[in-house]
């Protein structure tokens, strides 16, 4: 379904922020990208998304090679970006202008009642707690059920309640329709929780440093023992990344 | 005196109207020579081209108040949040879509403010016209009060002005913070 063959990407001031990364996601897998900040772990959410453009390689959506922000992606950010001047059905809506206005509405609607915000369409942002502007952003992403759903450290600004809490939903989310699903983090209890397959990251340049396939049954219960287990590994995997150099020479990319 | 005043806010609301356009014109710098010339050098240039009634004076009023509400506004556009911006890259809008649907609304609290302050430029510039020649007007009021060693009338016509001038300001103020209300910011009085 996503396929990343020999990414390579270069910012204009000369850093190379990612190299030689292959993927291969299948479709309805949950792969977790994990790795230290600065490793270039959003810069390669980025390039597939669209919003910046590789300097090597390719990367396949469907077999498509993505050009630019496609529909058939659907981004989550660490913030969730709504237009604070819009309800939150208007939020949700706002990428649907191909649709026709009761199309959208009913679409909305969905969305909204799978995330559990149905009694707050009317709401204005500013009036959402933190968990549930990032579920309402949740819900604009998938309301025209892309096939792949990118989510950057969707949880990292929340509270470790609410962040669990989201966890659970969003494994609850992908039952709906069984979409991709990239997840960027540095939670490695998010990874675990989540992901058919954590990809250990390193940097700098980002490359993938290690794939560690997580073979459990979910609901997966933190702290059992091969829930342990796989943490050791990945942790294992980390350390033995290459670690960052000193930040400040090197120029870390900035946040995006 | 009623009719003056109101005589003039037509003037002020013509100059608003033309103020209204600058994202069209967000795209030459051109404007920012001719933003530096003052506005009341252009007054010979508009009596010989245009009169002396009405024209020239919509005109200087218009110069004189689109160039600060033209730079606040693009002031704002520069400000507004790049990760708004992204979410409508996502969406793949155009460039149309993008300025009408995030651009513009994001801006909105700074534009707002900038149409306060040119709303009071404009005043300033009713005067400025009138200075050059009116038969009617408060910028007359204050001449004519002058000429004829009137101080009661150049003071009734300053009265005047602070009245027209807060008026017209609450009510672009009272349309503004409807438009704003989804504005979560800090408002005096709030604790």
């Amino acid at each position: 379904m996503l396929t990343l063959s020999n990414v390579a990407k270069t910012f204009e001031d000369g850093l190379l922020a990612l190299d030689q990364i292959n993927l291969d996601v299948s479709a309805g897998e949950i792969v977790v990208v994990i790795g230290g900040s600065g490793c270039g772990k959003s810069t390669l959410l980025r390039v597939i998304a669209g919003l910046e453009s590789a300097t090597h390689g390719g990367v396949f959506v469907a077999g498509h090679p993505v050009t630019g922000p496609g529909a058939d992606v659907g981004v989550v950010f660490q913030e969730p970006r709504l237009m604070p001047w819009l309800t939150v059905e208007e939020n949700v809506r706002f990428g649907l202008a191909s649709f026709s206005s009761d199309e959208a509405k009913s679409l909305a609607n969905e969305a909204l009642a799978r995330v559990g915000l149905s009694q707050f369409a009317e709401a204005l942002p500013r009036q959402l707690s933190g968990g549930m502007a990032q579920r309402a952003a949740i819900a604009r992403a998938l309301v025209v059920k892309p096939p792949v759903l990118l989510l950057d450290e969707p949880f990292s600004a929340l509270d470790a309640f609410t962040r669990l809490d989201l966890q659970e939903h969003l494994l609850d989310l992908w039952g709906w329709y069984r979409p991709t699903l990239l997840v960027v983090t540095h939670d490695i209890e998010e990874a675990l929780t989540l992901a058919d397959r954590i990809v250990v990251m390193e940097g700098q340049p980002g490359r993938i440093a290690a794939e560690v396939a997580i073979d459990l049954a979910r609901p997966r219960t933190r702290g059992d023992s091969t829930f342990n287990e796989s943490r050791e590994t990945v942790l294992a995997e980390l350390s033995d990344a290459r670690p960052l150099e000193a930040l400040g020479t090197t120029g870390v990319a900035p946040t995006r | 005196m009623g009719i003056l005043a109101r005589c003039n806010c037509g003037d002020d609301v013509g100059s608003r109207e033309r103020s209204l356009t600058p994202v069209q014109a967000a795209l030459r710098p051109t404007l920012q020579a001719l933003r530096s010339i003052p506005s009341i050098a252009w007054i010979p240039l508009f009596i010989l081209w245009f009169g002396i009634f009405e024209t020239p004076k919509v005109l200087l009023i218009a110069f004189g108040v689109f160039f600060p509400v033209y730079l606040t506004l693009e002031g704002a556009i520069a400000n507004v949040d790049r990760k708004l911006v992204e979410v409508g890259r996502i969406y793949r809008f155009s460039t149309f879509a993008l300025i009408r649907r995030i651009l513009l609304p994001a801006s909105l609290p700074t534009y707002i403010i900038g149409l306060r302050g040119g709303l009071g430029l404009g005043w300033m510039f009713v005067v400025a016209a009138e200075f050059m020649g009116a038969s009617n007007g408060f910028g007359y009021l204050l001449i004519d009060g002058q000429m004829t060693s009137r101080p009661a009338i150049i003071i009734a016509s300053i009265v005047l002005f602070a009245v027209c001038g807060k008026l017209s300001d609450l009510a672009l103020a009272t349309l503004g913070s409807r438009l704003i209300s989804w504005q979560d910011g800090y408002s005096p009085g709030e604790t």
